[in-house]
């Protein structure tokens, strides 16, 4: 804390220091450039000679400092003036309307196609389901459930947008109205020894609100159901033949109940709910990363690990959460970083590396400590967007406008990567 | 006309026309390279003013091509007086103009700083009975955008720098009817406090000397000109994002340097290092370049 303070103190010597200049009012001296000299400056178009010499000067020369700061000023407010006019521009021109109608017209052909393969499953299923013995497919039968049991319609969950009914198959007879998100304010609850229709109840924690380390009191979260939920989603075949749309798949992922030959009933049909089945997985993927981020009540970037049940969350201004139970848990640390988090990357459970938005790069080895990494300076202008790691060691920044530094010796130094 | 260029012959008439034939000036202006060839004239030999001008063609003619070539020609045609040129400057530029004044000089005094210029650069000057227009001093080495801003940030600051000079005197005048400035009361008791603050002044003066120029620059339009980043990144040629690393690692550099001297020249201790900062950030209204300059 002192140190801060001794920042700012220091902060305020360099204004005065450097401002010194201005409380004198000296005119201009016979060496200060002339405006042309000033605008070839700004504009670049000086030899790197000149360039050099002319910094030496305006390093110097608070009266030359001053015109060029009123310059940049004036060319900063005319760029953003220009760009506030420009982004009105399209409205006044009919140049977007055929874009526009064209993309409308294949959103329809999309929703059409999606629609009639939807529907096209539906009455496949219905017609599988009417025949006496269907024949499984010997594949789908041996990684079908023994005993699925009925879920819950989705109608009968919470309209709470919050609300996100990740059932697993051992609670499937819990009703969907326990199967939810609570807010922050609901009664702590101790943590269950032993399954039970509120283990699926997440309670969101309050955000932390100190820096430094803070433990999230420990929780049991829909979390693991969720990976249940997912698991299953990817395992159970009878989720390919009968789940008739999206949304429902998405209420209640494991639709169970069909029997697993009904998935024979057809390529077609197959087809037409792999799709389905697909949404369905997705869904529940997008569900159980909103958990995660409502859990740490954390909004910024999720970054998973070769290990399902451990997470990263890295939010503004530095906030780090790691979660080693899927959710559950999670234990916060506050890293320096003026700005925000663009990417991350996590080749192990414990190795994590971070970039930030002003170039700070991060890492752990041990999913505790961090440590941040000199930034490739090479690239000087650069605006990295994308961080790639192999292992503790081994790494791949990628700047906006493609190009590539790789390090692999922890960040100490950095090499231009294809 | 501005002054004479002893790179008279250097420039041909035929670079001249190479020139026009690449800023493809309307036919209305009718300019012709006769007229055009001695701003490029002048643009040479201000160019190399502290050199002999090269005797290499192609130097000149990589110079040339190096110009803006466009606006030279708009800028020449204005000088001229031609009317449709000068009709196409006010189309383009005078919006351009009354924008960049507001920005540099505000609401209130940006009117008349456009204005005056928009005078200059019109030529309602004359001087041996021919009108004298701005424009002569545009040698095309930026754009003419550029030029007009750097032209209106001139004339703003000195007319800035005027005032203060002025303020600066009657300042000086009052002063001496008013007493010393004091430290606040429960710091007056510590005589070490301004002989700590003034030697954390003077270390800090002469490390940043030391610094590298670009460096330099970058401190100053930060704390001095409070410039943002992205102001400080168009200056300097680099991503907002740069500069703020690079500021931040100068400003380790330069605190780290203080420190070190402080304690190797002013052997002090660390305690005493502490009471340095303390005292400058209690004392923050305490005018440390006034302290300074008494001592000077």
């Amino acid at each position: 804390m002192a140190s801060r303070h001794d920042d700012k103190a220091m902060a305020g010597l360099l204004q005065k220091s450097l401002a010194a200049g201005h409380s004198t009012g000296a005119p201009a001296g016979k060496d200060c450039p002339a405006p042309e000299i000033l605008a070839a400056y700004f504009d670049r178009t000086l030899g790197a000679q000149e360039t050099a010499r002319y910094d030496l000067h305006f390093s110097q020369c608070s009266h030359c400092r001053e015109q060029l700061a009123a310059m940049a000023r004036a060319s900063a407010d005319t760029g953003a003036e220009k760009k506030s006019a420009s982004a009105w521009n399209w409205l006044r021109t009919p140049a977007w309307l055929m874009p526009a109608v064209a993309a409308v017209a294949l959103l329809v052909v999309i929703v059409g196609i999606t629609l009639h393969k939807q529907r096209a499953a539906q009455v496949a299923n219905e017609v599988a389901m009417s025949r006496p013995e269907p024949e499984p497919l010997p594949t789908l039968e041996s990684r079908a459930p023994e005993a699925p049991t009925p879920t819950p319609p989705a109608t009968a969950a919470p309209k709470n947008s919050q609300a996100l009914v990740l059932n697993s198959q051992k609670k499937s007879s819990e009703p969907a109205g326990q199967s939810r998100l609570q807010s922050s304010t609901a009664a702590p609850a101790a943590a269950p020894a032993a399954p039970s229709a509120d283990e699926n109840a997440v309670v969101v924690q309050a955000p932390p609100t100190t820096s430094g380390s803070l433990d999230v009191a420990p929780r049991k979260s829909a979390s693991d159901s969720a990976n249940a939920s997912v698991a299953a989603i990817e395992v159970t075949p009878e989720l390919e033949a009968k789940t008739p749309s999206a949304s429902k798949a998405k209420a209640s992922p494991r639709a169970s109940g069909a029997a697993p030959a009904t998935a024979a009933s057809g390529s077609h049909a197959v087809a037409g709910s792999r799709f389905a089945a697909r949404n369905a997985l997705q869904s529940a993927e997008q569900a159980r990363m909103q958990q995660m981020q409502l859990a740490s009540n954390l909004s910024g970037l999720t970054i998973r690990t070769p290990d399902s049940n451990v997470f990263w969350l890295v939010s503004d201004g530095g906030g780090v959460g790691r979660s080693e139970d899927g959710g559950a848990t999670w234990k916060f640390t506050s890293l320096e970083l003026h700005g925000l988090f663009v990417s991350g990357s996590a080749p192990t459970a414990k190795i994590c590396w971070l970039l930030g938005e002003h170039g700070a790069i991060f890492l752990t080895a041990d999913g505790k400590t961090w440590t941040e990494v000199p930034f490739p300076v090479e690239a000087t202008d650069a605006e990295f967007e994308h961080i790639e790691a192999k292992d503790e060691l081994s790494a791949t920044v990628t700047e906006a406008d493609g190009r590539k530094f790789s390090t692999s010796d922890g960040g100490k130094t950095w090499t231009p990567a294809k | 006309m501005p002054t004479t260029s002893p790179a008279k012959q250097i420039v041909s008439l035929e670079m001249a026309q190479a020139l026009l034939h690449k800023a493809a000036p309307p036919a209305e202006w009718q300019l012709t390279p006769e007229q055009i060839q001695p701003t490029l004239e002048r643009s040479v030999a201000h160019r190399f003013a502290n050199a002999a001008p090269p005797d290499d063609p192609l130097a000149i003619q990589n110079y040339l091509d190096s110009l803006q070539a466009a606006d030279l020609a708009l800028a020449c045609a204005c000088s001229d007086g031609n009317s449709a040129a000068w009709d196409l400057f006010v189309a383009r530029y005078r919006p351009e103009l009354y924008r960049a004044a507001r920005a540099i000089a505000g609401e209130s005094s940006a009117r008349e700083l456009a204005d005056s210029l928009y005078a200059e650069l019109y030529g309602l000057r004359e001087v041996a009975g021919q009108r004298k227009s701005l424009f002569d001093y545009f040698l095309g080495r930026s754009k003419l955008t550029t030029w007009l801003h750097a032209i209106l940030a001139q004339r703003h600051v000195d007319g800035i720098r005027r005032a203060r000079r002025t303020e600066s005197l009657d300042d000086d005048e009052n002063s001496q009817n008013r007493p010393e400035l004091a430290a606040p009361a429960h710091l007056a008791s510590d005589p070490e406090r301004e002989r700590y603050l003034v030697m954390l002044q003077a270390v800090l003066q002469s490390v940043l000397a030391t610094l590298e120029p670009r460096d330099r620059l970058r401190l100053a339009y930060y704390y001095a000109e409070g410039l943002t980043l992205a102001q400080i990144g168009k200056l300097t040629a680099e991503h907002e994002a740069t500069v703020s690393r690079k500021l931040e690692r100068t400003r380790r550099e330069v605190r780290k340097q203080v420190e070190a001297a402080l304690r190797r020249e002013k052997k002090l201790s660390d305690a005493q290092l502490q009471l340095c900062y303390d005292y400058a950030r209690e004392e923050w209204p305490f005018d440390l370049t006034r302290a300074l300059s008494a001592r000077e």
